[in-house]
């Protein structure tokens, strides 16, 4: 019984170690692709903050409110260049958890985690801005909100359940 | 196995860091809350300085002699006229409007919608009993969103009142509509004068279109009066 055990516990454990190896670590994958959208969008609303330029606005009107408020700067800096460095670092943390000695280090993945804990909490804060202080909707951030929500989500993933 | 593997991952050193995103979170959170509602929840400054009205009925501060003459056209929803109002107007006003070097007049540009008109309505009515420059204030650092009901005669009432301006009075000029046409004139001129965007500063004819640091009006400002 034992030894049957043993023996079935030894399989799943090289099966687990084959299909490691020989799978695509998707969640992995999408990290890195979700941070550099996020990115992109980051990119986007600093840069037309910095230029002076209006973001396009598609559904909603206030983008440009949102982006010229009090709420959107952090110690003196577009609070999209905060984001737009948060999604990179989280980028290269991810790019970091692709390569083969770093897959499954538990260092790397509490510190993503983290990092878009953060993030998130942060982003949800900013919506409550939007909708209970500014009575404004800017559809980059929002889109901001969604991406960093899955982002944080899918880390916790790689972080408490399952290896990819 | 595989349950013993999930909960070793929740380790003191996984739980220390996600305590530490949430507390550090939280505290950015409460600092920049304060520091993006300080200044709009406050008082407007004291407009300890000569206010008044053109002879055409623009609102006007500082030294009518002065060498630089500033005009400003903004529309009371626009954002970034709320910016230039709440965190440059201020220190140009400290720096040259109270020592006399600067002379300032304010040309009301609505076009954003129906609220922007209103509220500019209602800033004339403030003007008439000599409160433009606090009432201006009251009303840039106190909007929200664009075209959403906020400016209502009762909100823009309540700023009056905030401000020192007789309720009854300033009531009774925004319901009988008596700048209406004058605001719309306004707007028609700023049109006709090439105006395109708010806020519009023209400093001794050097048009400055959209909103700049402080430093940017301080320097063309500090330039004008070094070379007298």
């Amino acid at each position: 019984m034992t030894g049957t055990s043993g023996n079935f516990s030894a399989g799943a454990e090289a099966g687990r170690t084959r299909t490691q190896v020989s799978t695509v670590p998707w969640l992995g994958v999408a990290q890195v692709g979700l941070a550099l959208t996020g990115a992109a969008v980051a990119g986007y609303l600093t840069w037309t903050r910095l230029t002076g330029g209006t973001p396009v606005c598609i559904g909603f009107g206030g983008c440009d409110f949102v982006q010229a408020s009090r709420f959107s700067e952090l110690f003196g800096l577009p609070v999209a260049l905060w984001g737009l460095g948060a999604y990179l670092v989280l980028a290269g943390l991810g790019i970091a958890g692709l390569l083969p000695g770093l897959q499954d280090a538990l260092w790397l993945r509490t510190a993503t985690f983290g990092l878009a804990l953060a993030g998130w909490l942060f982003s949800m804060y900013l919506t409550a801005v939007e909708a209970f202080v500014l009575q404004a909707w800017c559809v980059w951030c929002v889109a901001s909100a969604v991406i960093i929500s899955v982002l944080a989500a899918v880390c916790g993933i790689r972080l408490f359940r399952m290896p990819g | 196995m595989a349950a013993r593997r999930r909960k070793s991952r929740i380790s003191p050193f996984v739980i220390l860091v996600v305590v530490l995103a949430v507390v550090g979170t939280v505290g950015l959170i409460a600092f920049q809350f304060q520091t993006a509602t300080r200044p709009a929840a406050g008082p407007p400054p004291p407009a300890d300085f000569p206010t008044g009205l053109t002879p055409d009925g623009y609102p006007y501060k500082g030294n009518p002699q002065a060498r630089v003459v500033i005009e400003e056209f903004a529309d009371f929803q626009c954002p970034y006229c709320g910016r230039y109002a709440v965190d440059v107007a201020p220190k140009l006003d400290a720096k040259y409007v109270r020592t006399g070097q600067v002379y300032v007049v304010f040309r009301y540009f609505p076009f954003i919608g129906p609220e922007s008109f209103r509220a500019a309505e209602a800033a004339a009515c403030a003007a008439e009993q000599g409160k433009f420059w606090e009432y201006q204030y009251m009303v840039f650092a106190n909007q929200r969103g664009e075209n959403r009901g906020w400016f209502t005669d009762s909100r823009l009432t309540d700023f009056a009142r905030a401000v020192g301006v007789d309720a009854d009075r300033f009531q009774a000029c925004l319901t009988s509509g008596r700048y209406s046409r004058f605001i719309a004139a306004s707007a028609d001129q700023a049109r006709q004068r090439g105006i395109r965007s708010t806020p519009t500063v023209i400093i001794n004819g050097r048009v400055f279109e959209g909103l700049y640091d402080f430093s940017a009006y301080d320097g063309y400002i500090g330039q004008l009066l070094g070379r007298g």
